[in-house]
């Protein structure tokens, strides 16, 4: 009973923290990509009418390079949003013409930038060639930040539901084997005198009745067939 | 043992659905924190974005009532930013100018008062002429997350029919064996059925019980026997009467048809190792996609079902021979070596960086797989007679079934947050837990005799068998197809063609539909579809109810009509399964009495696991001549057509022979 027991607690605890484990994952990493989704569709929407303001501007003739005035334009959209670190018109070289962050003023992009997701839209002259790109970084730290919190609230419930519901499990497995061995081996004798578990014994006890009157009727003695194997 | 199980079950539901139900409540309230302020946000962005536009038109002289096509700029804004009920721009006077609603929120239904407004004025040489204003629905972050509830009811179901597996697992231990076995013992005595079981050899206090019981049952069976033979020598009716009563009502005569206890022991280690397959089923053939170049002569599509071909192919030709080769190796070390096979395979798969690797990485898993089916098989097989082979059977069928409801969903939410390559490390992973199960739970296999399994299909067989054209256009025309069409298009036209538009943990809600189907619907309608002298039409009907089920995937948008489609193919097949193998049998008997009935069911499982293999290959290469709606069209035609040529064939056919008793 011991083994049963050890062995029900090895296979049932890892199914119910995996499960309330996997069950955490999944609500975290679903209202992680909505999240996600709202400030890369935000940051687009951003990335969108800063290339769209610079294409009207070379339709009329003003090349992306000369669009001085852009920055302004740049530093205003950077402070409406906490999230933006900057907004940056690329030339196609990759070298950056205007930005919301004067530091980044007339600098080459650089490869990599771990602190900041991109939203990139590309910059076309009237004909479609394309000109360069409209650039918002967004901080990674903030994005992270204001996942964080939720991140943690759902991890502290579900350490807390997990050991809960182990306890509630290894409760109930130990209740459940003991039971069950109290079942099985409670005992009764039937009417041969055989030591049975107490369950059978109503249906013994029938049987042997039913089979006691019609011996009586035929004036046998009960008990007259040898118990043994194979009958 | 029901009552055990139950037990642990509902405790085991009960901690998941309260543990489950927290969390995701207090998700649903950490979004709302989260989600309404960046929706505020991109409210804002949105409405400044649209009353720039706005103000350039008017910069260029274009007026607010003059605006042209403003709605198509306000639907685009809307269709980018879903999450919003509606955008609207309006004059000076408040009066709207343009707007444009999402259709997917019902703005009557909803209190103007739970809509929450954003407002950005349009500005005209630095005037403000207007504004525009974007509405937010304060129920749109429970929405948001409506999708995760799904993927949350998903997982519940999986564990709980996972922990029902383990719980069976449990018992199959050496320790627990003897206990299942008086379980057993006593649930059958409480329905007052007195047939004798099969023996269990074992020490300790319930092996003791477990012999008094079976002692008692002989003692009752011997003393009913006296009593019969003693009514019988006295020419008792009456006596007679009362003891054929008690005789019937407690089934003394009757014989159990039972499993051996220690059956239950091969069923986790197929069902670990079946999921770890099914894991794969959403995602497999977009996977394949990824590295199918175009090979001259070889189109992309058959490229992509090539991989897919080749794993069938490898299942159904292994079968036939590797039957002898488990007996001889050992069924239960077969079990573990095929098992290591697949963990290999999976591991391969998710670092194959080319066609060519993926390929080999398949049909390594193939291998794997088809001695784990075979071995498992032969387990039973060994350990059955013909009175209970079936049962035995009917518990690796079942084990199976589940694991094809389990696999996919879980699959598609593991390759939705992880991506397809670490789905395969947890494939790989499942598969080396069924290998420790099998390593735990599998008895040692005795030395090495005689060989007794015979090869379970022949050349010389099939040659014979096919001849026959009823027997061939059953197998041929109706089970072949069958199977080509659900391969074909269930597991790999449609997974492949929803990856352009859904996440495979959707294309794992459609696919789950076919194990669902057959662990629900079809134990119910094979019994009925089993009836002697229906098997004929029931086939038939199987086969063109599943050819109508194409029709689904061009009446109804995606997923419903794959969706329909997989549930009226699992349907159809369940009609058709159970009587297409009685009829199997029947017509062997009739026309080929020289063979055995192994040796015709041979024919029959290779022909139809022909068909799995053969299904993607030929609908890739109808799809790549054609395309895919033709080669849809194709599959159900050739179905439908072969169940009717079938169905006339049999009325064409001589009447039969009277029926061995068996029948």
């Amino acid at each position: 009973m011991r083994k049963l027991s050890l062995t029900l607690l090895a296979a049932l605890i890892p199914l119910v923290a995996a499960s309330l484990a996997l069950g955490s994952y999944l609500n975290y990493a679903g209202v992680r990509h909505n999240y996600l989704e709202l400030v890369g569709a935000r940051m687009s929407t951003v990335a969108r009418r800063m290339a769209n303001d610079a294409e009207v501007a070379m339709s009329l003739g003003v090349p992306l390079a000369s669009q001085d005035v852009m920055n302004t334009a740049l530093e205003r959209e950077a402070e409406a949003d906490p999230m933006i670190l900057s907004v940056d018109v690329v030339a196609d070289g990759g070298r950056v013409l205007f930005s919301s962050d004067p530091a980044r003023r007339d600098t080459a992009e650089p490869a990599a930038d771990p602190a900041a997701i991109r939203h990139e839209v590309p910059i076309a002259s009237a004909f479609g060639t394309r000109e360069g790109a409209a650039v918002v970084r967004t901080s990674n730290a903030a994005v992270e930040g204001a996942l964080g919190d939720m991140g943690r609230s759902i991890l502290w419930l579900s350490l807390a539901a997990t050991l809960l519901g182990i306890l509630v499990v290894a409760g109930a497995v130990a209740m459940s084997v003991r039971a069950l061995w109290q079942r099985l081996t409670a005992r009764g004798p039937t009417v041969s005198g055989a030591m049975v578990p107490e369950e059978t014994r109503a249906a013994f006890a029938s049987i042997d009745a039913e089979h006691s009157a019609i011996a009586l009727r035929l004036g046998q003695k009960r008990g007259a067939a040898i118990p043994g194997r194979g009958a | 043992m029901r009552r055990f199980d139950g037990v642990l079950l509902v405790f085991v539901t009960g901690v998941l659905i309260l543990g489950l139900a927290a969390i995701s409540w207090q998700t649903i309230r950490s979004a709302e924190r989260l989600l309404l302020p960046a929706l505020d946000q991109n409210a804002r962005t949105l409405a400044r974005s649209v009353s720039g536009l706005v103000g350039q038109a008017g910069d260029y002289g274009i007026p607010l009532d003059r605006l042209v096509r403003a709605e198509d700029v306000l639907d685009a804004g809307l269709a980018e930013n879903p999450e919003f009920a509606f955008i609207e721009i309006v004059d000076g006077a408040g009066l709207v100018v343009a707007s444009a609603t999402n259709h997917e929120f019902d703005l009557d239904g909803i209190d103007p008062e739970r809509i929450e407004t954003v407002r950005a004025p349009i500005l005209i040489g630095g005037a403000e002429v207007g504004a525009v204003i974007v509405g937010t629905p304060d129920l749109v972050a429970r929405l948001m997350v409506r999708e995760l509830w799904l993927d949350v009811a998903v997982l519940l179901i999986v564990a709980v029919l996972v922990a029902l597996e383990l719980v069976s697992f449990a018992f199959s231990q050496a320790s627990a064996l003897m206990l299942r076995g008086l379980a057993q013992r006593l649930s059958a005595l409480w329905r007052g059925d007195f047939r004798p079981h099969l023996p269990l050899k074992g020490s300790g206090t319930i092996a003791q019980e477990v012999e008094a019981v079976d002692s008692e049952i002989d003692r009752v069976r011997a003393e009913h026997e006296t009593l019969r033979l003693a009514a019988e020598a006295k020419g008792d009716h009456e006596a007679l009467a009362q003891l054929a009563r008690i005789d019937k009502t407690h089934k003394l005569s009757g014989r159990r048809y039972e499993t051996p206890v220690g059956l239950v022991a091969v069923r986790a280690p197929v069902f670990l190792f079946y999921f770890a397959e099914e894991l794969t089923r959403p995602f497999l053939p977009s996977y394949i996609e990824r590295m199918a170049v175009p090979v001259a002569g070889l189109s992309v599509e058959f490229l992509i079902a090539l991989p897919i071909t080749i794993f069938m192919a490898i299942m159904a030709l292994g079968q036939p021979v590797l039957n002898v080769w488990t007996e001889r190796f050992g069924r239960s070390r077969s079990i573990r070596l095929g098992a290591l096979a697949a963990v290999l395979g999976f591991l391969a798969t998710a670092f194959a960086g080319t066609m060519e690797t993926l390929i080999a990485a398949r049909a390594l898993t193939a291998v794997g797989f088809a001695v784990v089916f075979v071995a498992a098989q032969g387990f039973i097989v060994d350990r059955t007679g013909a009175d209970n082979r079936a049962r035995g059977m009917s518990l690796f069928v079942s084990a199976i079934m589940a694991a094809m409801l389990c696999g996919p969903p879980i699959g598609g939410i593991i390759a939705d947050r992880l991506g397809p390559s670490p789905t395969f490390l947890v494939s790989a992973a499942m598969a080396l837990i069924a290998y420790i199960c099998a390593v735990v739970a599998l008895p040692a296999d005795a030395g090495r005799g005689t060989v007794a399994a015979k090869p379970a299909a022949r050349l010389r067989d099939c040659a014979i068998v096919l001849t026959k054209p009823a027997i061939f256009l059953l197998m041929v025309a109706c089970a072949f197809p069958a199977k080509m069409i659900l391969i074909g298009i269930a597991f790999y036209y449609i997974p492949l063609e929803m990856s352009a538009t859904f996440e495979p943990s959707t294309i794992g809600r459609v696919l789950m539909l076919y194990g669902l189907v057959m662990l629900l619907v079809v134990p119910a309608i094979s019994a009925f579809s089993d009836t002697k002298g229906k098997r004929v039409p029931y086939v038939v009907l199987g086969g063109v109810m599943s050819g109508l089920a194409v029709a689904h995937l061009f009446l109804w948008p995606a997923p419903w009509g794959a969706a329909l489609f997989v549930i009226q193919t699992g349907i159809a097949q369940g009609l058709s399964t159970t009587p297409q193998s009685a009829l199997v049998g029947e017509l062997g008997r009739r026309y080929f009495p020289q063979l055995s009935e192994g040796g015709v069911y041979g024919v029959f499982r290779l022909v139809e696991r022909s068909g799995n293999a053969a299904g993607p290959a030929i609908f890739a290469a109808v799809w790549a001549a054609t395309s895919a709606e033709v080669a849809i069209l194709f599959m159900g035609f050739v179905l439908i057509a072969g169940a009717l040529l079938f169905g006339i064939a049999m009325l064409a056919a001589p009447p039969r022979p009277a029926l061995l008793p068996s029948e």
